[in-house]
């Protein structure tokens, strides 16, 4: 009896045999078992680094995607299993834990695979074209189309606007406002520093106060005392009767507090403390030379005006033809064309379409944060049905992808079933270069819909792009409502491969072997 | 059930043959008989098309004058109580020629003036000309059964059971009004007295109006109020009096000289009338709509309710392709109007008036004995303020809500000031703050869901098809005691409709009783074909006429807006009829 192990298939571009070296990496690291790369070698950019490789050609007609999905469907024949199961992993799942030999042990014959993160209709579009496109999808292909070229129309013209913007803004810097600009800067400085000292003069003169125990215990019985002359004021409006001894008392209260405060600034002035460490604040900048203008609301030395230049800006630039509009936020032409950055585009979008660009995730998305699929589709199943007479009567069925799966020798009708049909697709002209719509026939033919699962663990895909799954951490990811908290042991990265950007990749590196040993 | 029509023109004689072909626009409403009356010198008209039930001879036609030739009445509708209004009047001497309600609602107003009004039980709308005093009385039933609308200009005065009667007038025309459109995209309706047309208005339910054909003055005044009340009693005496009630109103609404059916939809509203029908030993066919391939679809419980009572059903059902009717509901509706359940409820009248001249349906249960969603969702609510019972009720009718706050995302700017900024102006006149949030709710529904919409929903679907609907429920004096109630009497959070359960778990299946409260609507996906509305609007007369911006309607379809897809594909329709 062989073991059980583990199959990459991989043939053609640099590109894809590095992502392979990468997940074999992982894959050693993890797991016990064998690992067998499928290849055909003739194919291949550079050179596969492992020591155990079946070498396998591939019909020269395919190209090279065709070849790899040839092996892949065919790696029951290429790499046969007994009753212990292989699993086949697609080059850019990867293994993050020590867990993931446990896929084995979820084997149910005839054979096992993972849900796929979409439902079929999303799906249908990527696998098939559509035999008559619904007018929902032709309209809105059309109207999409045209609104984005009206977009990208209005884009030209606000960079236009926003170049014109930028060099009126750029010419004033340079050539009217450079002549003030050396002058400014110094009075500019020279106030800075001014202000700095004098805050730092109060801060000192606050902490000598504050340390000198004395005068605070004079200081508190004042404070006392005036709580209650206010008592007594209030007391006595309350009850005019009775004004006049309340009175007496309060004076008297007066009295004595005002001698405390006067010994406590003798107190101050005996120890070198300032009583009062700052005049008045214009007359402190007064005695610098700086004058405040209450006219223009502005601080001016010999005759120039300080912190001005964004006022003066905006006069330059009023006066060349641009207004801000205070509602909006947005700079404006004087016949009211508005301009500003990207965001404005972008909102722009979403208010008039109930869509909007998200660079982050290189999709459109719709106000909840779903990812816009503008051609949701029932046309793969006619085109199944067309193809190879296969009835699938669930249109919402839950297919399955193929990035993980375990084979072993029960799999071979399935297995055969899956591969013949892939092959034929590619010569049919309304089928795109996949197999996981032939593995949907294949399911349906051999009455495998409601056939367990793999758990998702074994083939999380972490898509970049999907509108509900949340990254928690520590490649803990809740997927939906229903299925949180889940620990992938083979993470499928999906979009975005080595995106040092997503905190998924970088979790992903962080257990890269080496860093981990 | 009848169409009626008036003309009071200032500027001339009016052609008769001219008053006949509007009068005719009606002949729907009406198609058993016409007739035509010319008063002053030819410068008023009176008109109505005749659907007989009682004195199918000639006793009943109209318009009808009193012996006297003073007053002269054409009226639509049933007065259920009419045997007894006429001993009333017999008493105090007035004599009769004839077996009809009509005559008795004549000689009434002749001895009461508009006194006669709260001696009146039943469905109404009706217009008398005082050839004396030269005046016009024009009134409607107390939840608005039956429609009335009128135009008013100093060129005269115009009055018919549906707008298409005003419409037909060839000395007028009509000009869209804009504020009402945008109310229409609020409410799915246009709310009373204002219509789609500036120069025409709907006479609101319980009102009364006098025209002075001589100084050109209208006064319109309202006869009857709702009233809420927090009667306390034993909720078993509570459960005998509805019973009472109901079993008199089912036997008035069953005076006819031909076959009565009733619509059937196994809910416990339909199924209660079926009950009562039975019980007064009469045995109606009842017509049931279904839907293809919906497990929900209401015709099996239709079906289990009919086997129970013995009583034949016939069953149409429902396909995709029956929004083919929107054309035909465009015509008939008159104005945008987008209740979801307009379909099947056009269907279901068109079955029955295969076999039959009226039926009984179910309205008016639901907003009496608290068994909408929305009254549950409050029920337990205590004290709330005003803004809050208007922003719950909004929010629980709104279907796709389009108010101030975002109807600017759909309509160009010079439409936009026209719509209002209290754009919850209409629940905000019927709301009744100082009630319990049940109460307040019940009452809103009563005023704005049933009266302007439900009512007006079937009235149209029914008339369709010369088929007149009896609605027992809404005997005013049921109505008046459900509303006298305290909701610790009348309501129950684990029974609904408990006093109507009451009353007939004894004598329906239980697996009716047990049945969740389902709208006569259909599946969501009858609604959902994103396609057909991209179809019907894509190139259509609101986008050609920017009434909708076209960049809101690709939000729309992008984000399968099913509901405001709906309101904006019937007014559509109905744009593509009137050629606005």
């Amino acid at each position: 009896m062989t073991d059980s192990k583990f199959v990459f298939v991989v043939c053609g571009g640099k590109e894809h045999i590095d992502t392979l070296h990468f997940s074999l990496e992982y894959l050693k690291y993890y797991s016990d078992k064998e690992i067998v790369i499928l290849t055909d070698s003739t194919r291949n950019e550079i050179p596969i680094v492992h020591d155990n490789v079946i070498d396998v050609k591939a019909p020269e007609e395919y190209d090279h995607h065709q070849a790899s999905i040839y092996l892949k469907t065919g790696v029951h024949k290429f790499v046969p299993a007994g009753k212990a199961p292989n699993c086949y992993l697609d080059t850019d799942v990867v293994a993050v834990d020590n867990e993931c030999d446990s896929v084995f042990g979820n084997y149910n014959s005839p054979i096992a695979f993972c849900s796929d993160h979409c439902k079929m209709p999303e799906f249908s579009p990527s696998a098939v074209m559509d035999a008559e496109p619904s007018s929902r999808n032709l309209f809105i292909h059309k109207e999409l189309g045209k609104y984005f070229k009206d977009i990208e129309k209005k884009k030209k013209e606000i960079n236009t606007l926003n170049k014109d913007f930028v060099e009126n803004r750029k010419k004033w810097m340079d050539n009217i406002y450079k002549g003030q600009l050396l002058k400014v800067k110094e009075y500019e400085n020279e106030f800075l520093d001014i202000s700095w000292r004098f805050d730092e003069k109060v801060r000192l003169a606050d902490e000598s106060r504050a340390n000198h125990k004395t005068y605070l215990r004079i200081k508190r019985i004042s404070d006392k005392l005036f709580n209650r002359i206010e008592k007594i004021r209030t007391f006595i409006n309350r009850s005019p009767k009775i004004r006049a001894p309340f009175r007496l008392v309060r004076f008297g209260l007066k009295v004595i507090r005002k001698i405390l405060l006067l010994s406590a600034d003798f107190l101050l002035k005996v120890n070198n403390i300032e009583i009062k460490p700052y005049p008045h604040l214009e007359t402190y900048f007064g005695e610098h030379g700086f004058t405040y203008s209450p006219e223009g609301e502005e601080w001016l030395k010999n005759g120039v005006s300080l912190f001005q230049m964004d006022r003066l800006m905006l006069q330059y630039l009023e006066d060349n033809g641009y207004s801000f509009n205070e509602e909006s936020c947005l700079w404006e032409t004087k016949d009211g064309k508005k301009f500003a950055d990207e965001d404005f585009i972008l909102n722009l979008t979403k208010k008039d379409t109930g869509i909007v660009w998200n660079p982050n995730r290189n999709a459109w998305q719709d106000q909840d944060g779903n990812i816009f699929r503008p051609s949701r589709s029932d046309a793969l199943r006619g085109r199944i049905k067309e193809a190879f007479d296969v009835n699938v009567s669930h249109p919402e069925w839950q297919h399955w992808n193929g990035g993980v799966f375990l084979y072993n020798e029960d799999s071979t009708p399935f297995l055969d079933t899956w591969h013949n049909w892939t092959l034929e697709a590619f010569d049919l002209p309304a089928w795109f270069t996949r197999d996981q719509g032939t593995l949907i026939a294949s399911v349906w033919k051999h009455g495998l819909e409601n056939h367990p699962v793999l758990p998702l663990k074994f083939n999380l895909l972490a898509d970049y792009y999907h509108p509900t799954m949340v990254h928690k951490g520590n490649l803990q990811f809740d997927v939906n409502e229903k299925r949180k908290g889940i620990k992938p042991s083979l993470i499928h990265i999906y979009h975005h491969w080595a995106d040092k950007s997503w905190d998924v990749w970088q979790e992903v590196t962080h257990r890269y072997p080496k860093m981990t040993k | 059930m009848c169409g009626i029509i008036g003309w009071l023109n200032k500027e001339g004689e009016i052609h008769l043959p001219e008053f006949d072909s509007m009068r005719d626009t009606l002949a729907h409403r009406g198609p058993d008989g016409a007739g035509s009356r010319l008063f002053q010198s030819g410068k008023v008209a009176l008109g109505h098309r005749r659907l007989s039930f009682l004195d199918l001879g000639e006793g009943g036609s109209q318009p009808m004058a009193c012996a006297d030739d003073r007053f002269h009445l054409t009226f639509n509708g049933e007065i259920y109580n009419y045997k007894e209004v006429r001993q009333i009047l017999e008493s105090k001497g007035y004599t009769f020629r004839s077996e009809s309600d009509t005559e008795v609602l004549l000689v009434g107003y002749k001895a009461l003036g508009k006194g006669i009004l709260p001696l009146l039980k039943g469905m109404f709308a009706f217009g008398i000309w005082d050839n004396e005093a030269k005046k016009l009385f024009l009134a409607r039933d107390r939840f608005g059964i039956k429609p009335l609308y009128y135009y008013q200009t100093a060129k005269g005065f115009l009055f018919a059971s549906e707008i298409k009667g005003i419409q037909a007038c060839p000395s007028i025309t009509l000009s869209l009004d804009l504020t009402a459109l945008t109310d229409y995209l609020t409410y799915r309706f246009v709310p009373s007295p204002r219509s789609i047309w500036r120069e025409v208005s709907k006479l609101p339910p319980a009102h009364s109006l006098e025209y002075d054909f001589n100084t050109g003055n209208a006064r319109i005044e309202e006869y009857w109020s709702l009233e809420i009340g927090d009667k306390r009693m034993a909720r078993k005496d509570a459960v005998r009096k509805v019973d009472e009630l109901l079993s008199r109103s089912v036997r008035e609404h069953l005076r006819s000289d031909v076959p009565i059916g009733t619509f059937l939809s196994g809910g416990y509203d339909s199924s209660a009338l079926a009950y009562y029908m039975v019980r007064e030993n009469y045995s109606p066919t009842a017509y049931s709509i279904g839907f293809d391939a919906w497990n929900d679809s209401e015709h099996f419980q239709a079906k289990t309710v009919a086997d129970h009572l013995g009583i034949p059903l016939e069953v149409e059902m429902a396909g995709n392709e029956q929004l083919g009717l929107m054309p035909k509901l465009a015509h008939h509706y008159d104005e945008p109007f987008a209740d979801i359940s307009i379909i099947p409820t056009i269907m279901v009248s068109g079955l029955a008036a295969q076999s039959v001249k009226a039926v009984f349906s179910g309205e008016g249960a639901d907003e009496m004995f608290g068994g909408y969603w929305w009254q549950k969702k409050i029920a337990k609510q205590g004290a709330m303020s005003r803004k809050d019972l208007l922003e719950d009720y909004a929010e629980a009718m709104s279907m796709g809500r389009m108010d101030s706050g975002n109807l600017k995302e759909y309509l160009p700017g010079d439409l936009l000031e026209a719509a209002r900024k209290d754009s919850y102006f209409f629940y905000d006149k019927h709301i009744k703050e100082d009630e319990v949030p049940l109460n307040a709710f019940r009452y809103m529904d009563a005023k704005s869901f049933m009266g302007e919409l439900v009512l007006t929903k079937v009235d149209r679907a029914t008339m369709a098809y010369s088929l007149e609907a009896r609605v027992p429920f809404l005997d005013h004096e049921l109505v008046e005691f459900m509303f006298s109630l305290s909701p610790s009497v009348f309501y129950d959070e684990k029974k609904t409709k408990f006093l109507l359960r009451e009353n007939i778990k004894q004598h329906l299946p239980p697996s009716i009783l047990k049945r969740k409260k389902q709208g006569f609507v259909g599946p969501d996906k009858y609604y959902g074909n994103t396609d057909w509305y991209v179809e019907c609007l894509s190139n259509g007369h609101l986008i050609k006429n920017k009434i909708l911006n076209r960049n809101a309607l690709l939000k729309m379809v992008v984000t399968n807006d099913i509901w405001r897809l709906w309101k904006f594909c019937v007014l559509e329709f109905w744009w593509d009829k009137n050629n606005t």
